[in-house]
């Protein structure tokens, strides 16, 4: 029996040597040696849908085509103006519905196909053509014609401001005609065949994907290697790797992090918009349902706006980190946001807005507290919906109950999901919900949701107007914004529109929501923000960080590689060894439970 | 007779088919306008889209539609448009080799753990195991793993954060394989740890109830030693329960660690249910919900046909 035991243990011993050489020695070996890439690794929040530019709807759908795809013009990391992208210059006709782009000399894809003329009106035909959804917000009304290899012709059908600007992703057309319409649904678009600063190498799914330099990309080229993006599922696991160091930047910190964050001297946090904002909608009662009567009218919408405190709401609901809001927000650069008056910018004054509600007739007649409508009847109860996802909206509604009781409005919380949410507000059997956008660069889109024609009529074919509020002023104002070709005639009337919106108030805009990133100071710097001051740095609709970082403390990327590669390779040694040490201490409780199953059942044998 | 059985399981998947279908319909959505919001989608386009993701007509038609397209072996498309078949098949190996590993660790431990602890019962042994293993047990997953990775990635960085590798990782081989058991570490250990307690709890009732039946005294009387009691004439008795929990649970691996998977990153099928919830991506649910019951099923059928081998009581002429 003795003896047994003795050999068992032995060949234990031999087995965790042989685990201990293995894990221990020799994976550091052959890390040192190989990664002298200087790679940028971004832990993200979100994992690729779809790299497929008909099918993918994410941000980081886009982050991996911002870096691959160059478009024909590019957006100024500064205020997102026009500037030369795969055409160097450009001229239109006297009508402005004819523009003819001239190409750099030269240009290769990625794969060293020559990018020509013929790839710029391959992409925008085809996407009009087959109605790619990512695509046709800018294509949608367009023709496209290469004249020469380095010239296209661009015929719009209807004036578009927007224009010269065209910053449709372009595809290479070696790659796309011999994928046909049917198989380009099911697409994996992981070709890596790109003209802009990194394509696509890899791609595991649901892991990470990764993106190398391009040396084919007709601009400087960016001190980086290699770009990274991994998935984290789990929002403190993504703090973590970025404090442990796993990765350079993340793409988002939760807000209970921020300050532990923040008193980490080698991170470096940044709040950045690019135009999201949450608001409190009203059912201005335009559209179908049983919204309260009360809330058609104005003066009852602006005095829910005077009876909110949004510093308030900043300060606790968001800890300091967003801007309380000033109006609608329709594009990623404030260039474009309202400017209030200050007298009449909506602040907390509850006293204000009772005394518009009395004057307007509203009366508590039945002294319970709630006021009801001019002819007595009819008290203020208002059903407000929220998500119950998120925590910031729980958060809002507390405040906004007591907050409206002060006015003499009753309000009866509902949290449901996003999803049903759509579809209370389709039925338009609401009084007020919690939710926010995300504009796109030009404000045209943000601005047509609430038009009229977007008020849902029919629950099945839903609207964007989800305040159900109709105006013939404003509608007016959107057709001639959306046509006018003079930039500065155009910003005065969406100027017009915001104001009219503001008054007229079938929303209450809590704060703008900013994008609060983290990345490593000790490791990196030479961060853009997009737009300049206001911006975030990654995720910003263009590359100019990846462009732009080298490694922290120098101007001279190269020469730090080896030593950010051999900080990588500590990390590295200390995983394994602990891997060891974890091995070891396993096989030593291995060893011990055999030798007290022996001896337990030596004892057992004598009974 | 196993023929019955058979028809038995393929009737339960057939409900299950219809449950699953209409159940993640109550809540009405329209995936075409939560995937697309803020887009510019004409009619023609939108009407393309329901077709592919089998959204037309009423919600029997969809119905209808869906079981056509299961008997041809479809499973249909996820809302970015890749057969719901090959999300599932990338994801599953992860999946099968990280929860069904630590299946089997966590069943051969526990019912050992149970076998001692119901062959003495109210022992230190059984005291101190039992309460250990009831305290994992009831402690949520989620929990557990954010203690462990706060605890051992974050405070001590000792293992990763999450993920199967480090995409920077360089490694080959062996090395390469040491690494995704360096990823595993944690997460297997809210797995195993977490639901020793299951195996062993059960284990532990069943010893507990066999250790009181006349031929084990028999067995004594016959003068053989302790150890061979429990080894030859009250576990295998004992066993039965714990045979049904593991084909259960070995069902349930398909499924995997939905928690466990979140928390650590892990892109398994457990990650993909909670990724398709969100679209909510029909199709996609529809069939990891579909293999999740095939595989319960299925394993529950085998353990049935297997249950006379193990127990002649149950044999029928």
């Amino acid at each position: 029996m003795a003896r047994k035991a003795t050999r068992s243990i032995a060949a234990t011993l031999a087995i965790a040597a042989g685990l201990m050489l293995a894990s221990g020695v020799t994976p550091t070996a052959d890390a040192r040696t190989e990664d002298e890439k200087l790679t940028f690794t971004v832990g993200v929040s979100q994992e690729i849908d779809s790299l497929n530019l008909t099918n993918g709807y994410l941000v980081v759908d886009y982050e991996v085509w911002n870096l691959q795809y160059a478009t024909l013009t590019d957006k100024s990391d500064n205020d997102f103006s026009i500037k030369p992208g795969l055409a160097e210059t450009w001229e239109s006709t006297a009508d402005g519905l004819t523009w003819t782009y001239h190409l750099r000399e030269g240009l290769l894809w990625s794969d060293g196909e020559p990018l020509t003329a013929e790839d710029v009106a391959y992409t925008i035909n085809r996407s009009v053509e087959e109605e790619w959804f990512n695509h046709t917000s800018i294509t949608g009304n367009l023709t496209a014609t290469a004249l020469d290899a380095t010239t296209v012709e661009i015929v719009t059908s209807a004036p578009d401001p927007r224009l010269p600007m065209m910053d449709a992703y372009i595809l290479p057309k070696h790659v796309y005609e011999n994928i046909d319409t049917e198989a380009l649904t099911t697409y994996a678009a992981e070709d890596g065949v790109g003209s802009g600063p990194f394509t696509l190498t890899e791609h595991e799914p649901g892991q990470y994907w990764k993106l190398a330099r391009n040396e084919n990309w007709y601009g400087e080229a960016p001190a980086v290697d290699e770009v990274v993006f991994r998935y984290f599922a789990e929002a403190d696991a993504l703090v973590t790797s970025l404090e442990r160091g796993e990765v350079d930047a993340i793409d988002s910190v939760p807000g209970e992090q921020v300050e532990t964050l923040a008193a980490n001297e080698n991170i470096e946090i940044v709040q950045g918009n690019q135009g999201g904002f949450n608001e409190l909608a009203m059912n201005a009662g335009d559209g179908l349902g049983d919204g309260h009567a009360a809330l058609k009218d104005a003066v009852v919408r602006q005095a829910v706006n005077w009876a909110i405190d949004r510093e308030v709401l900043v300060a606790d609901v968001l800890d300091g980190y967003g801007t309380p809001g000033a109006g609608l927000v329709t594009s990623a650069s404030p260039a474009w946001d309202l400017v209030v008056p200050e007298d009449e910018t909506y602040s907390y004054n509850p006293d204000r807005a009772n005394d518009m509600l009395d004057g307007a007739g509203y009366a508590d007649v039945d002294g319970d507290g709630i006021r009801e409508m001019p002819e007595g009847t009819n008290p203020l109860k208002f059903r407000l919906n929220i998500r119950s996802d998120s925590e910031n909206d729980k958060a809002v509604a507390e405040f906004v109950v007591p907050w409206l009781k002060a006015i003499g409005i009753e309000v009866n919380v509902k949290a449901v999901d996003s999803d049903q949410l759509t579809t209370i507000i389709g039925l338009g059997e609401y009084e007020m919900f919690t939710w926010g956008w995300v504009p796109f660069v030009d404000p045209d889109p943000e601005l047509s949701y609430f038009t009229c024609g977007q008020i849902t009529m029919d629950p099945d074919s839903p609207g964007y107007n989800d305040g159900n509020w109709c105006n013939a002023e404003y509608d007016a104002l959107y057709e001639q914004q959306h046509v006018e070709l003079d930039a500065d005639r155009r910003m005065e009337l969406v100027q017009e529109m915001l104001m009219v919106f503001y008054t007229e108030a079938p929303y209450a805009v809590l704060w703008k929501t900013d994008d609060i990133m983290a990345y490593r100071s000790d490791r990196w710097e030479g961060f853009v923000r997009q737009p300049a001051d206001t911006g975030p740095i990654l995720f910003t609709n263009s590359s100019h960080s990846y462009q732009n970082i080298v490694p922290a403390g120098t101007s001279e990327p190269t020469e730090t590689t080896e030593a950010d590669t051999a900080g990588n390779g500590e990390t590295d040694d200390e995983g394994n060894l602990l891997v060891t040490v974890g091995a070891a201490v396993l096989v030593l409780l291995i060893i011990g439970g055999i030798i007290f199953l022996k001896f337990n059942k030596g004892q057992a044998d004598r009974e | 007779m196993i023929v019955r059985k058979i028809g038995v399981a393929i009737g339960t998947l057939f409900v299950v088919v219809t449950a699953n279908f209409f159940l993640f319909r109550v809540v009405q959505t329209d995936p075409v306008a939560a995937v697309y919001r803020g887009r510019n989608l004409s009619e023609a386009k939108k009407a393309e889209l329901e077709e592919r993701f089998n959204l037309n007509g009423s919600k029997l038609d969809q119905y209808v539609g869906y079981l056509e397209q299961l008997s041809h072996g479809n499973l249909g498309y996820t809302l970015n448009s890749q057969p719901v078949s090959s999300e599932i098949a990338e994801k599953l190996p992860t999946t099968l080799k990280l929860v069904g590993t630590t299946t089997i660790l966590t069943a051969v431990i526990g019912i050992w753990l149970g076998i001692r602890a119901g062959w003495r019962p109210r022992s230190k042994f059984d005291r101190i195991t039992t309460g250990i293993t009831m305290f994992f047990y009831s402690t949520s997953d989620a929990f557990f793993g954010l203690a462990l990775l706060y605890l051992f990635a974050s405070k001590n960085p000792w293992f990763p954060t999450g993920g199967l590798i480090d995409p920077n990782s360089t490694a080959t081989g062996l090395n390469r394989i040491l690494e995704q058991f360096h990823h595993l570490v944690l997460p297997g250990t809210v797995l195993v740890i977490g639901y020793l307690g299951q195996y062993s709890l059960v284990q532990r009732a069943a010893m507990l109830e066999t250790s009181g039946e006349d031929y084990l005294t028999l067995a004594r009387a016959k003068g053989l030693r302790d150890s061979l009691v429990r080894r030859r004439h009250a576990v295998p008795n004992a066993l039965l329960p714990s045979i049904t929990l593991i084909a259960l649970n070995v069902g349930y691996t398909i499924g995997g660690a939905i928690i466990v998977e979140t928390t650590f990153s892990i892109p398994g099928i457990g990650s993909e249910l909670v990724r398709a919830a969100k679209g909510p991506d029909y199709a996609l649910l529809q069939g990891i919900f579909l293999l999740i019951s095939a595989a319960v099923i299925a394993a529950t059928l085998i353990a049935d046909l297997l249950y006379p081998r193990f127990d002649p009581r149950v044999r029928t002429p």
